[in-house]
């Protein structure tokens, strides 16, 4: 058993993104780091911790308890690999999150990518509806939308699929640079995030 | 859920908790450049700005 660590001060705009790290899920990821970032919010993901030293969970928790929001996109929990088993990762994550809403102002959004599934497969939540991204990019931003504000409003629509159209073009050539096949790597996810931040700034949507 | 609302960080701010570093900076604002994000670029700059972005403020100053 890992002794716990004293938990590290909560970045009140950072969220937490407990996404599924595949090939198909990179636009929506994009979209959503591209979406969080015009809002005004920190996007972390486990990519940031480095891998060595303590274990995977403590990392994931870790960053969690310091993020004031998260989101889990419960989209992928469905049988896959080649053991055809269904990921149990991202409701175990989801789980975390709700044991820290009981001990703190965390507050945790659930994203599936069909309507009413989440009912059949996780009833436990049944009183918190999911937004329903339907497996698109606009989907996840319009998700973002529902689910965060600043206390003067939220950016339009097309302001964030603008960010989004920039940020998708940057990330490939990000990627081809640097011969990294997608955004699930920590120094592209670290530089997609900086760009997110300048196109957002130069758009006047953060300051 | 209700919806989180919380006022937006500064692009600062955003930066220092990811830890951007300046080769970060660099490479991303090259980027951009090549894909055109900076082809009409905002007027309101702030001495700020120029500071983080000397590459779009010399451009713009062209």
């Amino acid at each position: 058993m890992i002794p716990a660590e004293p938990p590290a001060p909560v970045d009140g705009q950072g969220v937490f993104l407990n996404v599924p790290f595949d090939a198909d899920y990179a636009p929506l990821f994009l979209a959503l780091i591209a979406g969080l970032t015009a809002l005004g919010r920190t996007p972390h993901c486990v990519l940031e911790a480095p891998s060595g030293g303590r274990n995977r969970l403590e990392r994931i928790f870790g960053l969690m308890e310091s993020c004031s929001a998260s989101i889990h996109d419960l989209s992928r929990v469905t049988l896959s690999g080649p053991h055809g088993v269904p990921r149990f990762n991202m409701p175990f994550e989801l789980g975390m999150a709700y044991a820290l809403t009981r001990k703190s102002a965390h507050e945790f959004f659930v994203l599936e990518e069909r309507p009413f599934r989440l009912q059949a497969s996780l009833s436990d939540l049944n009183s918190h509806d999911p937004h329903i991204h339907d497996g698109t990019p606009s989907g996840a931003l319009r998700c973002l939308l529902g689910c965060f504000a600043t206390p003067s409003g939220v950016p339009s629509m097309q302001a964030l699929e603008a960010v989004k159209r920039h940020l998708d073009k940057l990330a490939l050539k990000l990627q081809r640079e640097m011969r990294i096949a997608g955004p699930f790597h920590p120094y592209i996810f670290r530089r997609i995030v900086t760009a997110a931040i300048q196109i957002a700034r130069h758009r006047n949507l953060i300051q | 859920m209700a919806k989180n609302i919380r006022p937006p960080a500064t692009a600062e701010q955003i930066q220092r908790a990811i830890g951007v570093t300046q080769e970060d900076r660099e490479i991303v604002e090259r980027i951009l450049r090549e894909i055109g994000e900076y082809d009409d670029p905002p007027r309101d700059g702030s001495p700020e700005e120029e500071k983080d972005y000397p590459l779009l403020f010399a451009k713009r100053n062209e």
